[in-house]
């Protein structure tokens, strides 16, 4: 019998309770159903799998890829009927075996290493790996990959994960226990990669029988299970590594994934040939996905619609000035993909102007969100109200987002330490288009609150290190979530050890005892709750002007379906197929 | 890269010519006028720019924005409804500061150096034609890139990157020059009569030998009006708001398709003083070098 | 061997510099590779592993070591060796130089001569007008013009990119070629006009006239050599001299070349990178220095290489 991921919704456990999209609040919200009724919907693992009040509502109809609106998995055993798994673009229309396609970017993968992982690499080479816990299309939940079950001990310090039997590698070799001790030990290990943070609880891991593996942790961790599905915990073939020698593991993998990496030439391009021995049985569709390179956009456009490739997926690469006109040929789709894409601005709150939280407060009600999206995003982006992005898992939907505002915003200013207005600096990436419209749409916005900005296009590798220098009073940042727990992007913006909050030198002992909570509390309830305050006390200090989160935009020609965009970022071409 | 080569070119064909009244040859120059009438015009129009603008270049009006060149907005607008003649007017002063300022130094720097070098032989020649090597050795854009990256994008470390690199060609120039006119008659004579080194070099060398620098030093107004465009296009070169004619080109790239009068019409810009610049060093050619005609 | 040691000497000598200046620009890599997302910890954590923590003087001695094993380090951003990236990309850039001379050389000859003979003519007139407004135009404007017309409206070539096969490259190689010609054509079209003038004004020219030799052979036998001889210089000159200059044009049209690498690398700080590929392409021009000089040593019987 086929088991998809996706109508694993009878199946799947959630430590750290449910996962509710800001899309899913909001529709149901739309329903009818107040938060603390979805909010009930959050069930605790305690070492089962509880099942969900049948109370809980599906949001039927598959993820359609051009509007905004998500399904959520239901976590509610024998009733996978009703529930509809959040799939790919036709969920239910099975595909058309066969076929090569042909993707454009406009960069290239830098490494094959999955502990060495940039975007480049994660969204292609999701395809190639995987983990034991995967994250499920909704982008809050977490799914089975290659461990179906998972329990958590009742003192929450061990992990029990039932292994799929079956799987093997791309090569026919069977998966064992051994490559996954070996792969997790390995990334907990690595150093030069940057992600091995997400093992750091990890205390030992071992095989305690032929299908089963148990971790124990340092301490109680309510992030784990979600900091085991990020991408440096794919479990990689150990004897193909120490076959090849674990630095070819840059250019070369073995994984289990519905495809294998083929071929890679570096600045061309990167082709992924079908996995045999998948374990989703019929899956994939597609034969053949060849990724190019194209590094101008315009050229990227031309041959989409001159029919030499198939898709443009690369990361921003669609410029948004020429949606509309795409949406007009009918030979072309424009998808836009949920993605956790939150942009802002950061401030550097240690030296004055902005040490004054008045100042601050006046920026955001300065800033015309609503005018940004419209004119420089062609309206292809929703408001953010919270240093989380819209939808992610403990996002408080209904904290409303600062208000366009003039009056209000001068009389902040008139109230602050600089009522008869300021200069300060902004720094920009030198030569990234958005980045410089944005700047000097702020600039025309904040000169209304005798705000001068003062736009500074620098090296994108100064900005960084000025970035990490604090060598700066304003600039753009963002994030995307790599794990579906708040704990990373927390870690990052409220808890100062790790990056001195975004680099922005603001520190609020609330948010941070509150935080620190959060890691330990296992009820998902209570998690949220401390997670609501956490965002209030930010958007009240506000050390950022929130902007907006932007989808993922793809362009494909009309034959081309099934093609998911994740959350998390990454190309699920499990089901992507060609319409003959 | 086409200054060195340029150099180059003057090596290939230098001799000196028996002196015509400069007014007549001035006169006779069509190449001089033409290119001195026009590049005067740009002149004008940068000075006067406040005056004859239209709009403000900064100001933004997302009512009208990329709309085509109409009586309105004779350019057009770019997509922030800033009116493009406007930004390309004031374009004007920042490409023409831009090409004079970035010749000065390596001029003078490298006028000097070469001259030492020349003139005293020696290891100091070693010396300076030694650093001229590595200097030249270095693709030119990978050096400039390398510095601006350094220093911080922008017009300043332009002018600072090409005055670290661009010397070399005016040294190597004007030594190649004065190693031939040291050896004539007059310079004996006026160490003879007992002028310093440096009142020999200055007074009566340099100015014999200073043309051909002159004649490129023009044509590399016009390369470093070329090479801030090309640093806008890396996003290295003049920052934004920054009416600066190349920005204005590479801004305008995604709009190739639907709003093509935003890149082309500072190209256009960018071409007139190219070639005004050209006519006016040829014009100069003509005066100061008439057997290269 | 004299020569060889004369390449050696010049690149030792950049070398320091190099090494020097890059380590000079503000911008850690560790920042870069470790990503966006890594905590202060993390980013120290990859300086380390990556040996960028160590003091320059070190590093130094590291890169020393491995270039006398002709080893030229291991890509930061790519974690494959330096020369393999470079092996991949090189070619590319070569072939646009290559196609570049072509172009240029085939376009310059006989327009530079014809200029000069007809010299002051409508065609010397046409030529040189349209010269003057060639030379002046930002290359990466006329790229994007090119492309616009040539490639999209009439299809006529590819719009980006490298292609694969031989006739493939050479279609892909067409637009980017011809964009940089158009800046280089004008200062040989120049130069062998003003060569070719000053020949047929020389002393022998107007002895071999006096002798009663035909137009046409006093041009070909007299003038045309001697103007070509120091023209070729020029020639190898210009086409040293893009070596490492193709990077606005591997830009605009996509192309995988070396250029382009080299400055995705400064951007990403990636300096084992950015020091092979600098000291390759100054070897090139050096080399290609030479080989102009050695060219004309064999044409000019009066020139002996010293």
């Amino acid at each position: 019998m086929r088991e998809t991921l996706d109508a694993r919704s009878d199946r799947y456990q959630q430590m750290s309770g449910g996962r509710l999209t800001r899309r899913a609040l909001l529709r149901w919200s739309a329903l009818g159903l107040s938060t603390p009724a979805i909010a009930s919907l959050l069930a605790a693992c305690g070492g089962s799998s509880a099942p969900s009040p049948a109370a809980t509502t599906a949001s039927q109809g598959g993820v359609t890829p051009t509007s905004a609106a998500v399904t959520i998995n239901q976590n509610t055993p024998g009733a996978g009927a009703a529930a509809s798994p959040s799939a790919a673009a036709s969920p239910q229309a099975a595909g058309t075996p066969g076929g090569s396609v042909t993707f454009l970017r406009s960069v290239d993968s830098t490494s094959a290493d999955p502990v060495l992982w940039h975007n480049p690499d994660i969204w292609p080479f999701d395809s190639v790996y995987q983990t034991l816990i995967l994250v499920g299309n909704d982008g809050i939940s977490l799914v089975p990959g290659l461990a179906e079950k998972w329990d958590l001990s009742s003192d929450g310090l061990t992990v029990t994960f039932n292994i799929r039997q079956g799987v093997k590698f791309s090569d026919g070799t069977p998966m064992t226990n051994d490559d996954i001790i070996w792969s997790l030990q390995r990334a907990q290990a690595d150093t030069k990669g940057g992600w091995n943070f997400s093992l750091k609880q990890m205390k030992t891991i071992t095989a305690t029988d032929a299908s089963t593996i148990t971790v124990t942790l340092t301490g109680v961790w309510a992030p784990f299970l979600s900091d085991v599905s990020l991408f440096n915990c794919s479990i990689i073939a150990k004897a193909f590594a120490q076959k090849i020698g674990e630095a070819n593991l840059t250019s070369q993998a073995m994984g289990t994934g519905p495809f294998s990496l083929k071929e890679w030439v570096r600045a061309d391009h990167v082709t992924l040939v079908k996995n045999p021995s998948y374990w989703e049985q019929g899956l994939p569709y597609l034969d053949q996905i060849t990724l190019k390179q194209v590094p101008n956009t315009n050229s990227q456009i031309l041959q989409v619609q001159g029919g030499q490739a198939d898709g443009i997926i690369g990361q921003g690469d669609v410029p948004l000035n020429r949606v509309p006109d795409l949406e007009k040929d009918t030979k072309l789709q424009v998808l836009k993909f949920l993605s956790t894409y939150n942009n802002f601005v950061i401030l550097n709150t240690k030296n004055a102007p902005l040490d004054d939280v008045k100042l601050r407060q006046a920026l955001n009600y300065a800033t015309d969100k609503q005018a940004i999206i419209t004119t420089i995003l062609y309206g292809n982006a929703e408001v953010s109200n919270s240093f989380m992005p819209n939808g992610m898992l403990y996002w408080n939907k209904d904290q409303p987002a600062y208000p366009f505002d003039l009056n209000q915003a001068n009389q902040l200013m008139a109230q602050s330490k600089s009522p008869n207005g300021v200069t300060v600096t902004f720094q920009v990436s030198a030569g990234n288009a958005l980045q410089v419209q944005l700047a000097t749409a702020l600039k025309a916005m904040w000169a209304k609150i005798k705000v001068d900005l003062n736009i500074q296009q620098l090296d994108s590798a100064v900005v960084r290190q000025n970035n990490l220098d604090e060598k700066y009073e304003s600039m753009l940042s963002g994030w995307t979530n790599d794990i579906i727990d708040p704990d990373e992007l927390v870690s990052y913006a409220i808890l100062p050890d790790s990056n001195d909050d975004y680099h922005t030198g603001w520190q609020d002992p609330q948010a941070i005892s509150l935080a620190h909570q959060a890691q330990t509390t296992l009820d998902p309830a209570k998690r949220q709750q401390l997670y609501y305050q956490i965002q209030q006390i930010h958007k009240d200090a506000a050390p950022f002007v929130y902007l907006f989160v932007l989808p993922y935009i793809d362009v494909l020609t009309a034959k081309v379906k099934g093609f998911f965009h994740h959350p998390m970022g990454q190309y699920v071409f499990t089901r992507t197929y060609l319409q003959s | 890269m086409s200054a060195e080569v340029s150099a180059d070119l003057s090596l290939a064909a230098v001799r000196l010519v028996p002196s015509q009244r400069w007014w007549q040859r001035v006169l006779r120059s069509r190449n001089l006028i033409i290119g001195a009438t026009v590049l005067g015009m740009l002149v004008l129009v940068a000075l006067l720019a406040p005056l004859i603008s239209p709009s403000d270049p900064l100001a933004q009006d997302y009512s009208a924005a990329t709309q085509p060149p109409s009586l309105a907005h004779p350019f057009g607008t770019d997509e922030f409804g800033r009116d493009i003649l406007s930004r390309v007017i004031y374009g004007t002063r920042i490409d023409l500061q831009v090409g004079i300022i970035s010749v000065i130094s390596p001029f003078v720097v490298g006028i000097l150096l070469g001259a030492l070098a020349a003139y005293y032989g020696g290891w100091i020649d070693t010396l300076i034609m030694r650093l001229v090597d590595v200097v030249q050795g270095f693709p030119f854009i990978v050096l400039i890139v390398a510095i601006v990256a350094a220093l911080g994008p922008g017009l300043t470390n332009m002018y600072i990157a090409v005055a670290i690199i661009a010397w070399v060609v005016y040294a190597r120039l004007i030594r190649s020059e004065i190693l031939v006119e040291k050896e004539k008659e007059y310079v004996t004579a006026a160490r003879a009569v007992g002028g310093n080194d440096w009142r020999v070099i200055l007074h009566h060398i340099v100015p014999n030998t200073i043309t051909t620098c002159v004649v490129f030093a023009m044509a590399d107004i016009a390369l470093y009006i070329l090479l801030a465009a090309s640093l806008s296009f890396l996003g290295l070169g003049a920052q934004p708001p920054s009416p600066e004619w190349g920005a204005m080109i590479t801004e305008g790239q995604n709009f190739m398709t639907t709003a093509w009068w935003m890149s082309a019409l500072p190209g256009l810009a960018i071409i007139v003083t190219g070639v005004a610049l050209s006519f006016l060093g040829d014009g100069l050619a003509d005066i100061l070098r008439p057997e290269w005609r | 061997m004299s020569r060889g040691r004369y390449i050696l000497r010049r690149l030792s000598q950049m070398v320091p510099v190099l090494f020097l200046l890059l380590r000079l620009i503000p911008g850690d890599p560790a920042i870069l590779l470790a990503g966006d997302h890594a905590s202060d910890a993390a980013i120290a954590q990859v300086r380390h592993a990556y040996g960028l923590d160590r003091p320059i003087w070190v590093q130094y001695l590291y890169f020393m070591r491995n270039l006398f094993e002709l080893n030229l380090g291991q890509s930061l951003s790519y974690h494959i060796p330096v020369a393999s990236l470079i092996r991949q990309r090189l070619p590319v850039s070569l072939s646009v130089v290559v196609f570049t001379a072509l172009i240029t050389t085939v376009v310059s000859l006989p327009l530079g001569l014809l200029a000069a003979l007809k010299k002051d003519s409508w065609l010397d007139n046409v030529v040189r007008s349209t010269l003057m407004i060639t030379m002046v135009m930002p290359s990466f404007w006329i790229g994007i013009i090119f492309i616009i017309i040539l490639s999209i409206n009439f299809g006529l070539f590819p719009v980006s990119g490298y292609g694969t096969g031989f006739g493939d490259h050479v279609k892909h190689l067409f637009l980017p070629s011809l964009t940089i010609s158009l800046s280089l054509a004008p200062i040989l079209i120049r130069a062998l006009r003003a060569n070719v003038l000053e020949t047929m004004r020389a002393d022998y020219t107007r002895t071999a006239r006096a002798k009663g030799l035909s137009e046409g052979k006093v041009v070909r036998t007299h003038v045309l050599r001697n103007a070509l001889i120091p023209w070729v210089t020029l020639l190898g000159l210009s086409v040293g001299s893009l070596m490492g200059g193709t990077v606005i044009t591997e830009k605009v049209f996509g192309l995988p070349g070396a250029g382009a690498l080299m400055i995705d690398s400064i951007t990403a700080r990636d300096y084992p990178v950015v020091q092979a590929s600098t000291l390759i392409f100054a070897f090139m021009v050096i080399l290609v220095n030479l080989t102009t000089d050695i060219i004309y040593s064999f044409i000019d019987p009066r020139i002996r290489f010293g």
